[in-house]
Formats: structure tokens, C-alpha cells, sequence
């Protein structure tokens, strides 16, 4: 939405005309789809989701997705996807917390590292599968599902491997703060998604990077002509996925103080769920980080819903198969 | 190798048969398979070798083998099917829960005659094939979205079929079916054998086969010679969907019991066992023999994985490693 540059259309913008332009935004259907759902959900579960703690309850939650979301949505804007979301940030989880933890037992150091220096460890851990991604996908040319799905099983099985299956937990204090603290009332994960959330809004709009992405996405052989770099654009979208994966992997242990081979499973479901709910192509170059985000809220409002009406978790699964195929479905005939 | 330098050399026919053998595609496929074999042998102190072993290997390779020709099928017109797993779950689910003899666990009134109970899992099998083969042909949705969204679909219905539970208590007569021998040969294996055949003499010999080859090769000039590219694409998702539940059926038979766990980890099985057998993802090319001999060499790796005891984790990567690789393989023989 552009600032009007006349008088007159200073003039002619008046509330009405307002209403309308705002109505004509890409995201608008997605902001209404997300109120009514709201309230769907709150006359269902009689009033139970309307509440305050409710309503942070699902920020909360959504968060961790909403920070893998976003990075996933940087690989689907390539025409990529990632399924191996899961697995880095599981991957980081277990390395930083075998060498977090307080219990030799668990432990792969001789000594509990700082979590300081354990932190970066973790996003360049999991960005590190992330360019592993990018590279066979844009180097090798291997498609990217193939390359994420193998890595979601490699992750898995590393991470096995240095947990030995084991919960790893007895992880430093100063972790609860990622995953419960508090900054100025609002939770620390939601301000981590946010934070991400703004970042990747200013670079898909505001760098060269985001609009040679867009330009990838749409039509990677025009992009070349044009003297863009795809291949490294590509590997770029990858390490960009792992690095959040990390980061939301970073979150989750610190919510749940420890580190499992359950951690962070369908996370890629849940991604590539909320990203093609807001609008994000998976054909590539479609789609804005405000779409993510309201997608991820309002999967984060289904989740809630289902799990306050007591829905089975394999519900869930139902759920967010339907809507991927509804959504993807909605898309392509869209473009018919 | 020119021929005409050759020419002067008279080649007898035994060497002319001999090098048309050493040629053929599958050659060096059967070649890895052997090398491979020997291998493991020599890994396993000769454990692998074992005659009780290679009847194994055979077997538990059998039921990932009867879906994999379902998946070749799908792959060679450049498709995916990433919902075998989840349609043999809801097959033996269904299945299973119609056969038992135990009420609690039972959907119908009476337990249902065995050979009903295996038609209905086909008929599963098939239905879903059918819903996926429409939302690929008809809507035009890439056929790896669709199956995602099928696949968690599935999982949500198996679960509500079953309530989550395993269900055992099945008659003597599926144990008989699925344990049993014919000629010394495991059931499973023989319908694993007659499954192979069936499909290459379709493949090979009737217009369906013909048509397959031709949409995954080219659908646009297909479609121009006038091959019905939406019915053959349709056809191959119903073939993949009723190999998948023929699949839960041997399962069945073998294990006796249904889970949420049945058939786990199918997909990922399946697309490496073709993506090694030689068929290429983009679509076209590749035939049935690699396929079973893909199978054979997967089976001969997770067999003597499990003698040598490696964990799950060692297995992940491994798996993982091999999809990468193996697919990676093709895309450089492919392009470069």
C-alpha cells in the first residue's frame, strides 16, 4: 500500500476507498480466513480459546513453527522444499544439549561447554546440513526433495547416534530463558519469531537477494539470462532453512529442557502447512513472510482448537493433510 | 568399442551374446548386487551367505518389493508417490480390524471371512490411488503434494480406524497365507515374483506400458500422438495405491498384527529401491528388472546392516545416504 503523492489523491483516499485498497491485498482473504476461524473456534469450544492466556498459549506455540516456517518459505519461494526441517533442528538440538548438559553420562565433552558457545554451535550445525542441501540441489542438481528427505534420515540417524537415544536433559538454567522467559511481558519465542519475521520481510523486499529469489522462484532461466546467480541463490535458501531450523531447534529445548528423538517431529508438515496456507506457491516465486506468518497463526488456532476439543493427534495429521491439498489444490486452479 | 575396427576379428556368437549381456542396462546393476553380496559376506564372517539368511533377505525383501513395482510404475511418468506407507496402514488397518476375532478390536459385528477381508484392503488400496491419480491428472497438483497431503490423510484414518491400538488376533488362516510356503517358497516372495512379472509383461507388451514410458518421457508430445496422458497418469496411481495394499496384505499375513507403526518408512524404501533400479525420477526411463534387482541390493544392505548390528542411527544415515546418492547418480548421468 503506497503513500498517495497528490492533494487530490490525498483527497480521494478518504475511508471508503481505504476499506477497499485494504480488501484488493494479497493478504486480505488470508486475514479474513484467519478471524472467522477465530471465531468459529471460540463459539465451539464455548468461549475457551477467546481467552487471554489462550490466545498467548497459541503464540507460544506457533512460534517455534513460525521460525522454521519462515525459513522454509525462503526454500519454497526458490521452488525448492525442505523436509528436513525436523531433522536439522533436531540434529541441533541434541548436539548443543550433549554438550550442554550437565550429566558426564550424557555428555559428549569432558565439561559442560558455556551455553553461550553452545548456541551459535547449534544454528551452524544444522546450517551446515543446510548448505549439504543446497549444494546437492543446486550443484548436482538432485531434486530437492530427494536431497531433504535423505537428510531427514541422515539428521535422524546422527542424532541417534549422539544421543543414543537417550533424553539428554539436566541443560543449564540460562536455557529456560529461550524457551520461558520473558522480555517486557511478552514471551521470548514470540519475540524471536517476530524478530525473524521482520528480518526476512525487509530482505525478500528490500535487498537485491529477495528480489533475485523471487526472480529464481518464478522462472530460473530468465533469472539467469538476467545475470542472477541461481545456483547461489539456491544454496543460499537452504542454509537460510537449516540456520532457522536451528534457531527454532534452540527454542524448543529450551521449552522442553531437553533434547529427545521426538524432538520437533512433523515439523516439516507443519512448515510447509502453514507456508502454503499463506500463499506461498509451491511452484515458486509467490508469496510474502505476512502470508507465512498469518498461516502460521492460523494453523496454530486449528492445532489449539483440536487439541481443546480433545481431537486424537492423529487427527492432527488428517488435518493438515487436507490442508495441503486444499491449499495447493486452491492455488493451481487459481492459475487454470 | 568400434565395430568396425573389429570387423577384421571374426566374434563368435558366444561372445556376441556374451557382450549384448555385458551391455545391457541392468548389467552393472547385477554386477553391484553381486559385488555387494560377496561384500557383505566377507563383513559378516559368512553369516550373510547363510542359506537360512538369503531366504530372508528374499522375504523381507518381497513386501517392499511388491509396492516398489507399484512406485516404478508411478515414477516412470515422472510422478511420486509418497503415500504407499500410509496406504498400506490403512489397508491392514481396515483389514485387520474387519478380520479379527477379538470384538474390541473389531469394526463389524462378525469377524469377515479372510478372502473378503483381503479383497477390501485392495479395494482400499486401489480407492486411494484413485483419489490421488485424480487430483494429479484432474486439478494438475504435482503428484509430491498431493501424496504428502494423502499420506498424512491416511495416517489420520488408520488412526481412527484403530483407535490407535494394535491389532492382533487374527485367524489361523491369514498366518497359513502369510507364513506359509509353496514349494519351499515364502507366499509373500511367490506373489512378490508373480507381481514383477505382471508388470513387466504390461510394461513391456501393452499399450498402458507404451503410454507410461511415453508421459513420463514427454507428456506434451504424448499428449500430440495422442495418448490419453490424464487416464494413464490416473492408472498408475491406482496401480501404485493397489500394489501398496497388496502389500499390507503379505504384511499382515507375515507379522499378524496391524499398528500405527505397520509399513513405516515405505516410501522412502521404495522410491530408493527404483531410484537404484535404474528408473530415473524424471520420468521415462528404466525398466522392471533394475527394480526388482534395486529391491535385492537394499535388502542385501539392511540385512547385513541388522547381522553386523548397527543401530538406527547407522541405518538412517545409511538409508538416507543411499537415496542421495542414488538418485544423485542419475541426475549427473542424466545431464553432464
Amino acid at each position: 500500500m503506497t503513500q498517495p503523492k497528490t492533494d487530490e489523491e490525498r483527497e480521494v483516499t478518504s475511508g471508503r476507498t481505504l476499506g477497499r485498497k485494504l480488501l484488493r491485498h494479497e493478504n486480505a482473504v488470508l486475514a479474513l480466513v484467519l478471524a472467522i476461524l477465530i471465531a468459529v473456534m471460540a463459539v465451539v469450544t464455548k468461549g475457551h480459546t477467546a481467552s487471554r492466556t489462550n490466545a498467548v498459549n497459541i503464540l507460544l506455540e506457533s512460534s517455534i513453527r513460525g521460525i522454521a516456517s519462515v525459513g522454509q518459505a525462503f526454500v519454497i519461494l526458490s521452488a525448492g522444499i525442505d523436509v528436513s526441517v525436523g531433522g536439522m533442528g533436531l540434529i541441533a538440538s541434541v548436539v548443543g544439549a550433549s554438550l550442554m548438559t550437565n550429566n558426564p553420562a550424557w555428555s559428549i565433552v569432558a565439561s559442560p561447554v558455556p551455553i553461550g558457545a553452545v548456541l551459535p554451535v547449534m544454528i551452524i550445525v544444522a546450517a551446515a546440513f543446510g548448505s549439504a542441501n543446497g549444494a546437492l540441489v543446486s550443484r548436482v542438481g538432485v531434486p530437492p526433495l530427494i536431497v531433504t528427505l535423505g537428510m531427514w534420515k541422515i539428521c535422524e540417524g546422527i542424532g541417534f547416534q549422539v544421543s543414543k537415544g537417550v533424553s539428554i536433559a539436566q541443560l543449564p538454567d540460562a536455557m529456560e530463558f529461550f524457551g520461558f522467559g520473558r522480555v517486557g511481558g511478552v514471551p521470548v519465542p514470540v519475540i524471536i519469531f517476530i524478530t525473524v519475521a521482520v528480518i526476512a520481510y525487509f530482505v525478500l523486499n528490500h535487498t537485491t537477494f529477495g528480489k533475485s529469489l523471487y526472480a529464481v522462484g518464478g522462472n530460473p532461466t530468465s533469472a539467469w539470462l538476467t545475470g542472477v546467480s541461481v545456483n547461489n541463490i539456491t544454496m543460499v535458501v537452504y542454509i537460510i532453512s537449516g540456520g532457522l531450523a536451528g534457531l527454532a531447534g534452540i527454542v524448543w529445548t529450551g521449552r522442553t529442557m531437553a533434547a529427545t528423538m521426538r524432538s520437533l517431529t512433523n515439523l516439516e508438515l507443519d512448515t510447509i502447512a502453514s507456508v502454503t496456507i499463506g500463499g506461498v506457491s509451491l511452484a515458486g516465486g509467490k508469496g510474502n513472510v505476512l502470508g507465512v506468518v498469518i498461516g502460521v497463526i492460523i494453523l496454530g488456532v486449528i492445532n489449539n482448537g483440536m487439541s481443546l476439543m480433545g481431537a486424537d493427534p492423529f487427527l492432527q495429521n488428517f488435518v493438515k493433510g487436507a490442508i495441503i491439498i486444499g491449499a495447493v489444490a486452491v492455488d493451481y486452479l487459481r492459475r487454470r | 568399442m568400434s565395430e568396425i575396427a573389429r570387423e577384421p576379428r571374426q566374434t563368435g556368437r558366444a561372445r556376441d551374446t556374451a557382450r549384448r549381456i555385458l551391455r545391457h542396462e541392468n548389467a552393472n546393476l547385477l554386477f553391484v548386487l553381486i559385488a555387494l553380496i560377496f561384500g557383505m559376506g566377507a563383513v559378516t564372517g559368512g553369516v550373510s551367505l547363510g542359506r537360512t539368511n538369503a531366504v530372508n533377505i528374499v522375504l523381507q525383501s518381497s513386501i517392499r518389493g511388491i509396492a516398489s513395482i507399484g512406485q516404478a510404475f508411478v515414477i516412470l511418468t515422472a510422478g511420486l508417490d509418497l503415500s504407499v506407507g500410509g496406504i498400506g496402514l490403512l489397508a491392514c488397518t481396515v483389514g485387520a480390524s474387519m478380520i479379527t476375532e477379538a470384538p474390541h478390536l473389531s469394526i463389524v459385528a462378525q469377524p469377515v471371512p479372510l478372502a473378503v477381508g483381503v479383497i477390501v484392503m485392495m479395494v482400499v488400496g486401489a480407492s486411494v490411488g484413485l483419489v490421488n491419480g485424480t487430483l494429479v491428472s484432474r486439478v494438475g497438483m504435482p503428484g509430491l503434494i498431493v501424496t504428502l497431503g494423502m499420506w498424512q490423510i491416511l495416517k489420520g484414518l488408520g488412526y481412527a480406524v484403530g483407535s490407535g491400538s494394535t491389532i492382533t488376533y487374527l485367524p489361523e488362516s491369514l498366518l497359513a497365507l502369510g507364513q506359509g510356503r509353496l514349494a519351499g517358497v515364502p507366499v509373500p516372495s511367490i506373489v512378490f515374483i508373480v507381481v514383477a512379472v505382471v508388470g513387466y509383461l504390461i510394461l513391456n507388451y501393452t499399450s498402458f506400458g507404451r503410454f507410461a514410458y511415453a508421459v513420463g518421457g514427454n507428456p506434451v508430445s504424448s499428449w500430440l500422438s495422442g495418448v490419453n496422458v490424464k487416464k494413464t497418469q490416473l492408472m498408475v496411481y491406482m496401480v501404485s495405491g493397489l500394489l501398496a495394499g497388496v502389500a499390507g496384505v503379505a504384511t499382515l499375513g507375515r507379522s499378524a498384527h496391524a499398528s500405527m507403526r505397520t509399513l513405516m518408512g515405505l516410501e522412502i524404501d521404495t522410491i530408493s529401491a527404483v531410484a537404484i533400479g535404474g528408473v530415473s525420477l524424471m520420468g521415462g526411463r528404466g525398466n522392471l528388472i533394475g527394480v526388482v534387482i534395486g529391491v535385492l541390493i537394499l535388502g542385501v544392505i539392511n540385512n547385513g546392516m541388522t547381522i553386523l548390528g548397527a543401530g538406527p542411527g547407522a541405518e538412517g544415515v545409511v538409508k538416507g545416504a543411499i537415496i542421495i546418492v542414488a538418485v544423485a547418480i542419475d541426475c549427473i548421468r542424466r545431464v553432464r
